[in-house]
């Protein structure tokens, strides 16, 4: 098996200057001998040799020489071609000048017969999907016996996409999903050849979507991120900017966090010029817990850009490593199962990103609880401490921050397209998907490329502002399985599974150590059924049930792959549904922000989800 | 083994009782405490008590001011076996577990450790699930929404299921 190299030839006149060289106007001077090399001296049938001549003689003599092979072809500049043989022949090779006929040179190639045989050709291109106008790179591997030639010609069908003589294939603009088939054929053989597919998404280079990628994470990538949808944020400061890529687009949040270069990641505040948000003139900083863990550091002011669409001067959160001043409150570690361990902004490993970009169903990460009650908080379960003022020598204070000083999902504060977004990522069959690319639409029915009918329903889902009943949490759904109905669910992207119930209530065992926060179905794939609907403050249905169906694969085998998409993956869960970024693949997704409406539909507002 | 734990359990709830007392720590009723703590949570949390007899166990129910709700579930004998909770924060994990809130931090750095420390074991992203012998922890949830339960199990009074500490 040899992979296909690239490999350059080289011919003409500027290596084999004294072959070609002379001006053969007025030739005044003599010459005296031609003598011809050729390399290599030995070749199979259909390869090449290239021949040079060197001429000799006196005076302003011509330099020029004809060719001529006794078996094959031979080129003007000398590139001689063996014939088609079943038996070792010798070629001789002429080149006679042009100025004396009557003087030329030989040299003599042993062409030998070819024996060898393709057997095969396979291709395969990275990545396997794609957006219109994006390319993929190509390979072919070429099999065979003997001395074979792994040369191939390229072609993709249907018409549209173009591929180079080195395989990479460029997408056309497609306005739906379409699957271009690439082909590699042998040179040699013209019977043998191989494919791969690679499917182009819509998507484009419009004002207002920024590309995703599901990859295995940022540089170094040993970290094998999966399921993580990434896009690359501008973030400028008075007069510079800085493009930090891998940062992951999270439904389920709020507001642009970024690590810090002291955790391991690419932004450095001071660089930019950056200007540290104040309260009564003291920096303010931020605990962000998480479910399973929090995240501690400043809070700046920046502007922030994704493909068309500016946020102008915005509160960000910069998140620094447990090492840094100032230190995290133990009000703040104490929310997390981790603890003071707990600090998922310690190190690029552990955040697994550059950042966090939070374009959830609400307009601010706190709310009015900030606004009112955070001066008050004693970081008990009735007063949580989320904002504090760190005065430069001393300890952090809790502090109220107004709704206009908290983070704000970058979202609202575009000045178009500003209601909400849409993730679109492509279907991945069973098993997985390598390097998936989609897009994040900013704005819901602003623009041709984000109408609501994009989604078949729309799932209204409760702010509870000021308050909802019993078992009622802001921005969750009713998932019912198995007559049984779980109100405390919801969509996530920053989840990068399904995570579900438990395997008493689903029969799904966990995996085996280190993997226990995932399902191993014993029938894999395990195909399940749920009902999606709406609810409202008090816990009642909003619009009808909708049947969604999943599946859900042995993690361990979906991570024995290099793939890092998965639709398949699935995990335990608490007493709800946390619809990850397994149940994004093949749907638009759309996320509708708290008290925004959606043009063209009437007296809609979000906060709302619809796929 | 199974009365080692216990008295395991029982040494570490004497002594955190003892560092409350001492320390005069706000007495949340954390898990494996008295009943009586209960009324104090409330006081603490500012918050309305609303509690419910369900035979098997009684089932106390504080909402606090701003609409954070604990449960905590408290058995025939008196120890609170379970707490449960939902609100826009996860809360206060050193005082509602108290002293089993080590074991939480142990396990879970056990499974951050585990994953990700190889190809074949990529990082979990969403909810904590946490199963040991000694204690059970659950948490999901999203930026303004968090829920989750904790329970242990050796104190689960028969007849009940785990899925009622909810």
């Amino acid at each position: 098996v040899r992979k296909l190299g690239s490999f350059l030839l080289l011919v003409g006149c500027v290596i084999w200057f004294a072959a070609c060289g002379g001006s053969g106007n007025s030739n005044t001077g003599t010459v005296t001998s031609v003598t011809v090399s050729c390399s290599p001296s030995t070749i199979t049938s259909g390869q090449t040799s290239q021949c040079t001549a060197t001429v000799t003689g006196t005076g302003n003599f011509s330099s020029n020489v004809t060719w001529t092979a006794s078996a094959g072809t031979i080129s003007t500049s000398g590139l001689f071609t063996g014939p088609q043989t079943d038996v070792t022949l010798l070629a001789t090779i002429t080149a006679t000048s042009t100025q004396n006929t009557s003087i030329s040179g030989t040299a003599n190639v042993t062409v030998n017969p070819n024996n060898s045989t393709v057997t095969g050709v396979s291709v395969s291109c990275t990545p396997s999907m794609i957006l219109s106008q994006q390319t993929s790179q190509c390979t072919a591997t070429v099999t065979g016996t003997g001395n074979f030639s792994n040369g191939v010609t390229w072609t993709a069908t249907p018409t549209g996409g173009t591929i180079s003589s080195s395989g990479l294939f460029t997408a056309p603009t497609v306005s739906s999903p379409t699957t271009f088939t690439i082909t590699a054929t042998s040179t040699q053989n013209t019977n043998v050849s191989g494919t791969a597919t690679v499917t182009v998404n819509p998507g484009t280079s419009a004002p207002n979507v920024a590309a995703i990628i599901v990859d295995n994470g940022p540089a170094p990538t040993q970290f094998s991120s999966v399921n993580v949808p990434y896009v690359t944020v501008r973030v400028c400061g008075p007069t510079t900017c800085q493009d930090i890529d891998h940062v992951q687009v999270d439904t389920g949040s709020e507001g642009l966090r970024l690590l810090s270069s002291d955790s391991g990641g690419e932004f450095n505040p001071g660089n930019l010029g950056l200007s540290a948000e104040t309260i009564g003139g003291t920096p303010v900083d931020e605990c962000l817990v998480f479910a399973d863990g929090f995240v501690w550091g400043p809070v700046y002011t920046a502007t922030v850009m994704m493909s068309g669409e500016t946020a102008s001067n915005v509160p960000i959160h910069v998140i620094i490593p447990s090492s840094d001043a100032p230190g995290v409150p133990t009000t703040c570690s104490n929310q997390n199962p981790q603890g003071g361990n707990g600090n998922e902004g310690g190190s690029l490993m552990a955040l697994g990103s550059n950042g966090i970009i939070g374009v959830g169903l609400f307009q601010t990460d706190c709310g009015n609880y900030c606004v009112t009650s955070g001066q008050q908080c004693n970081g008990t379960m009735s007063a949580p401490c989320v904002y504090y003022t760190c005065p430069p020598s001393g300890n952090c204070v809790p502090t109220n921050v107004p709704l206009a000083q908290q983070l704000p999902n970058p979202v609202i504060a575009f000045a178009t397209d500003n209601n909400g977004v849409l993730i679109q990522l492509p279907s991945v069959p069973n098993g997985g998907s390598q390097n998936v690319v989609g897009s994040l639409v900013f704005g819901i029915g602003t623009q041709s490329n984000n109408a609501l009918n994009l989604a078949a329903n729309v799932y209204q889902v409760p702010n509870c502002n000021p308050r909802c009943a019993m078992g009622v949490l802001a921005g969750d759904l009713i998932t019912t399985f198995n007559g049984k109905a779980y109100n405390q669910s919801f969509l996530d992207s920053g989840s990068n599974g399904l995570f579900f119930l438990d395997s008493s209530t689903t029969g799904i065992p966990t995996c085996p150590d280190p993997n226990q926060g995932w399902y191993c179905p014993s029938t894999s794939p395990d195909n399940l059924t749920v009902t999606n609907q709406g609810q409202d403050s008090n816990g009642n249905g909003l619009g009808n049930p909708v049947q969604a169906n999943f599946s859900i694969e042995q993690a361990t085998t979906l991570f024995n792959t290099t793939n890092t998409a998965f639709s398949t993956l699935g995990g335990p869960n608490t007493g709800a549904f946390d619809f990850g970024l397994t149940f994004f693949f093949g749907k638009n997704v759309f996320t509708a922000i708290d008290g925004a409406s959606i043009p063209g539909q009437g007296n809609l507002t979000g906060p709302f989800v619809a796929y | 083994m199974k009365s080692l734990e216990s008295k395991h359990a029982a040494l570490k709830r004497a002594l955190a009782g003892a560092l409350f007392l001492a320390l005069s720590t706000p007495a949340f009723a954390v898990l494996g405490d008295n009943a009586a703590s209960v009324l104090t949570d409330q006081t603490r949390m500012n918050g309305t008590l609303h509690s419910i007899d369900r035979q098997t166990y009684v089932m106390h129910e504080i909402t606090a001011s701003y609409g954070a709700k604990v449960r905590e579930y408290v058995s025939p004998s008196g120890v609170v076996f379970g707490v449960a909770w939902e609100g826009q924060f996860p809360p206060n994990f050193d005082q509602l577990l108290g002293p089993y809130f080590q074991q939480v931090q142990q396990a879970s750095a056990q499974q951050k450790a585990a994953e990700g420390s190889e190809q074949q074991a990529p990082r979990r992203r969403g909810g904590v699930v946490l199963q040991t012998p000694g204690i059970v922890f659950v948490q999901s949830g999203h930026m303004h929404s968090y829920h989750g339960q904790a329970y242990i199990p050796q104190l689960v009074p028969q007849g009940v299921a785990a899925s009622d500490i909810r």
